[in-house]
């Protein structure tokens, strides 16, 4: 009798801590930004984990990446399995935990990390755009060790645990999108890339080297990008350091100059795009704005970047492997049908 | 740790854990690790004064109690001792034990006023040097850091030493025991200011593990944060800048509001840390002193203050009003004054005397500012014009053949107690009582140029954030009107299991989602724990 009033008390509280656990997840879903209607780059972190096939190119950087680099163009011309792990001001930092999650969850072949974010100050947080990122990502040592780079001294790291702590102040803000998309998310990137179609009006003049002589990359950035390298190494995935190209670029020859001693000291590539902005075909058209490329820009810079990547590093042509071939036609299908919305 | 972080939150769990796990003859260590622990990661190094503090008023409490039992023992031996020589040795001994306690005072007062008034002493000696002498060589301030709590712990520890000197008890043996009076670390940092006859025993009694007091405790707990992060922190901003504003045409109304304001924040920031403080001694199931209740339903100043941080008001009642009440001086100058002044005057002056010393004490206790000098003699007018109009008023009662018990009269004198009282906030959050009293006159400025639009515009308060602090505050109303009859938690805790999680669900999602905290606010920090 006594053991039975025991059981029973105990599923009583068993089921009561379920029931809380829920509501407190509930709570924390529905506060979290959804990021689908507007700023989806909050996704892309995110939506990286859904991704079921191999995947042999990661793109880690800031958001010229996911604005420029268009991974179903390389799968169209080059066969090349690709996606874009980048996010809004995503630091050095963060990429470099981006690329360790990654090697974690599917082994890439390369890893190609756009710098162009290095040159900012050791403790540059942009908190709004590194949660993007941090918030996306799934539970790991390499999240709990992006958070610790990426905190500054007024937040906590319980904010990041539980998300309502930090967004709770949405309450008057809260749309019906936020209950729609409550427990379904749709997918809003095409493998990381964000479709966009905005025009740059063209208000200033081209620029490339649009940041002031002698700034350089500080030493806990340069630290940073050697662990990049050295994970990349211990892991044999290789890795390609690239600077995307701009209208206006924050950018100097002395940056340039200390990647290309960077890659070489570690026997990897470093490619500048900057100068490459005629040859590319770039025109104010395919840009949304002095910095970004818009979708019809990044189909011109990935068929580039996709001839780079193929001739100076070993990526197979999944087109290949019909399996992979069956996903990819269909994720290309639906870019396409993107495309043309426009 | 703040009390409002989630740090203290594990750590509550933890220690509440730990309480009942081990063996019941050890909780009361449980108690003095995690109080220590709380301390040390609060204050760190300034966990030095707290230990200063506790050793010496141990010690002086043990060799007067000590000196008490001798002095007893001495009697009982010498039963053939004359009552003449009985006096004298009972005053050789009182000597003694009033030297100890002059000592202990002194030392621990000594701190406290050192922390709290240096700098503001400082500030006097160079003001009056350059105004009567021109000497410009200004003396430096130091630099302060005032250990968390020191005024709470000092009084509870000043009280209890002045009881063992008055005999009320003996005082305790065991160091580490005493050590956790003073730092039981759920009251340390805003009280309440509690008696070692009380609070002791529930220290040191052995605690078994009781469902609802966890319960009892955690509502409380959520009550107190809904108070201090839905109220006090969304409307602190407001009440700044309608006071850094009001110059700049945010008078008349605006500070009326501001006024109503900065009594509901500091209401709820103040009470809200005792609902936290006590919700956690209650999952302790350790009975603590409460210091409010419901004070904002007072009918009189004089109410108000025996409502109102209850524990510090019965310590200067008990340890200075009393005292000096009947004192030999005080009954002297009431001697004095009848002779010359009459009758009226003789009579009143053993109660208005000590009651000036315990207003300007209190002003002081607040803050080193004269304005808080001025604040705490503006209660004292006002308890003393209550007090001497009263036959006054009651004749005019009974001329208008007023209904004393009545809703309306009663209504009345809530409402004149509660804005007068508030009325007197203006010296806490005015620059000083020059600057409050002008903002009071500010008040009587024409009230046409009130503009709600303008409010959630300049004055840091969002039209949403203001909803919920109307909302808020009327379900505040509500409850504190539902406590008249009992504590609010334990009547929910009579409802069924399902009412019960759907109102404490409710609470904590209002308390999460609405309370004003996390990056970009200023949460962690109560008014009264820089006391």
């Amino acid at each position: 009798m006594k053991n039975n009033s025991t059981v029973k008390n105990l599923i009583v509280i068993i089921f009561k801590v379920c029931v809380a656990i829920a509501l407190f997840v509930c709570l924390n879903l529905l506060f979290m930004p959804k990021y689908i209607e507007e700023n989806a780059d909050g996704r892309i972190t995110a939506e990286f984990y859904r991704e079921k096939t191999p995947i042999d190119v990661i793109f880690t950087g800031s958001s010229l990446v996911h604005a420029g680099i268009s991974p179903m163009v390389l799968y169209r011309e080059y066969g090349i399995s690709a996606y874009d792990r980048s996010n809004s001001s995503q630091t050095i930092a963060l990429s470099y935990y981006i690329a360790e999650d990654t090697i974690k969850r599917n082994k890439p072949k390369l890893i190609v990390a756009d710098v162009g974010f290095i040159y900012e100050a050791a403790d540059y947080v942009d908190e709004g755009a590194s949660r993007k990122s941090l918030d996306g990502m799934k539970w790991n040592s390499s999240k709990v060790n992006a958070i610790k780079a990426m905190m500054d001294e007024t937040e906590y790291f319980t904010d990041y645990m539980f998300p309502i702590l930090r967004f709770h102040s949405r309450w008057n803000d809260l749309k019906s999108e936020d209950l729609k998309y409550l427990f379904y998310k749709p997918t809003v990137t095409a493998n990381g890339q964000l479709i966009q179609f905005d025009l740059f009006d063209g208000a200033v003049s081209y620029d490339p080297y649009h940041l002031d002589e002698g700034v350089i990359a500080c030493d806990e950035n340069m630290e940073y990008l050697q662990k990049l390298a050295d994970l990349c190494k211990e892991n044999d995935v290789q890795l390609a350091l690239i600077k995307m190209p701009s209208y206006e670029c924050n950018w100097n020859k002395d940056l340039d100059k200390q990647m290309s001693d960077f890659a070489d000291l570690n026997g990897i590539k470093y490619k500048s795009f900057i100068e490459d902005y005629d040859s590319i075909g770039l025109e104010l058209e395919d840009l949304t704005d002095r910095q970004h490329m818009n979708s019809y820009g990044a189909e011109k810079f990935s068929t580039v970047l996709g001839e780079y990547i193929v001739n100076n590093y070993s990526v197979s042509d999944v087109r290949e492997d019909n399996s992979i071939k069956a996903v990819f036609d269909k994720k290309l299908e639906r870019y396409n049908t993107l495309m043309n919305e426009k | 740790m703040s009390f409002v972080s989630l740090a203290f939150a594990l750590f509550v769990t933890i220690v509440v854990s730990l309480f009942y796990i081990v063996p019941k003859k050890y909780q009361w260590i449980v108690l003095l690790v995690a109080s220590y622990v709380f301390y040390f990661i609060c204050s760190e190094k300034l966990i030095i004064y707290l230990l200063v503090t506790t050793i010496t008023v141990f010690l002086c409490a043990k060799f007067i109690s000590k000196s008490v039992k001798a002095q007893k023992d001495y009697i009982k031996a010498n039963k053939d001792l004359s009552k003449e020589e009985k006096k004298q040795i009972k005053a050789t001994f009182k000597k003694k034990q009033r030297w100890l306690l002059l000592l202990c005072v002194f030392i621990n007062i000594g701190i406290l006023a050192y922390l709290k008034y240096i700098n503001w002493g400082i500030a006097y000696f160079n003001y009056y040097r350059l105004m009567w002498f021109g000497i410009v060589d200004f003396v430096n301030p130091v630099t302060i850091l005032m250990p968390l709590g020191i005024s709470f712990y000092t009084f509870q520890s000043v009280g209890y030493i002045i009881d063992v000197y008055n005999g009320k008890y003996e005082a305790e043996e065991n160091i580490f025991k005493y050590a956790l009076y003073v730092s039981f670390f759920p009251q340390i940092i805003q009280g309440p200011i509690s008696r070692f006859n009380e609070l002791a025993p529930e220290l040191y009694k052995e605690k078994t593990f009781n469902i609802y007091n966890i319960k009892s405790g955690f509502i409380r707990i959520l009550f107190g944060l809904f108070k201090k992060l839905v109220i006090a922190e969304r409307v602190s901003p407001f009440v700044s800048s309608v006071m850094n504003f009001k110059d700049y045409g945010y008078d008349g109304f605006y500070i009326l509001l501001a006024v109503f304001m900065y009594s509901m924040q500091i209401y709820c920031d103040f009470s809200g840390g005792i609902d936290v403080a006590l919700g956690v001694a209650e999952m302790l199931d350790i009975k603590v002193a409460e210091n409010f209740e419901r004070p904002f339903f007072s009918k009189s100043i004089a109410e108000y203050w025996r409502r109102w941080h209850i524990t510090l008001g019965t310590w200067f009642k008990d340890y200075i009003f009393y005292p000096l009440s009947i004192s030999k001086t005080f009954l002297n100058i009431s001697k004095w004054l009848k002779k010359h002044f009459g009758d009226e005057i003789g009579k009143r002056a053993p109660l208005y005397l000590p009651l000036l010393i315990v207003w300007t004490t209190t002003g002081m206790w607040h803050g080193s500012e004269s304005r808080f000098v001025v604040w705490g003699l503006m209660n004292f007018v006002l308890i003393i014009l209550g007090t001497e109009f009263e036959p006054v008023s009651e004749k005019l009662i009974n001329k208008f053949n007023i209904k004393v018990n009545g809703f309306w009269f009663k209504s009345y004198r809530i409402v004149k107690t509660f804005w007068l009282m508030s009325f007197l906030r203006l010296f806490d959050i005015s620059k000083d009582a020059k600057d409050a009293f002008r903002c009071f006159s500010m008040i009587f400025r024409p009230w046409n140029n009130f503009n709600m639009a303008s409010v959630y515009e300049n004055l840091s308060i969002s039209h949403d954030d203001f909803i919920v602090v109307v909302i808020a505050i009327i379900a505040l109303f509500i409850a504190d009107l539902m406590a008249r009859r009992g504590p609010v938690r334990k009547r929910v805790l009579e409802k069924n299991t399902f009412v019960q999680w759907v109102l404490v669900s409710a609470l904590f999602t209002v308390v999460i989602v609405f309370g004003s905290y996390g990056l970009g606010y200023e949460a962690s920090s109560f008014i009264y724990g820089n006391f």
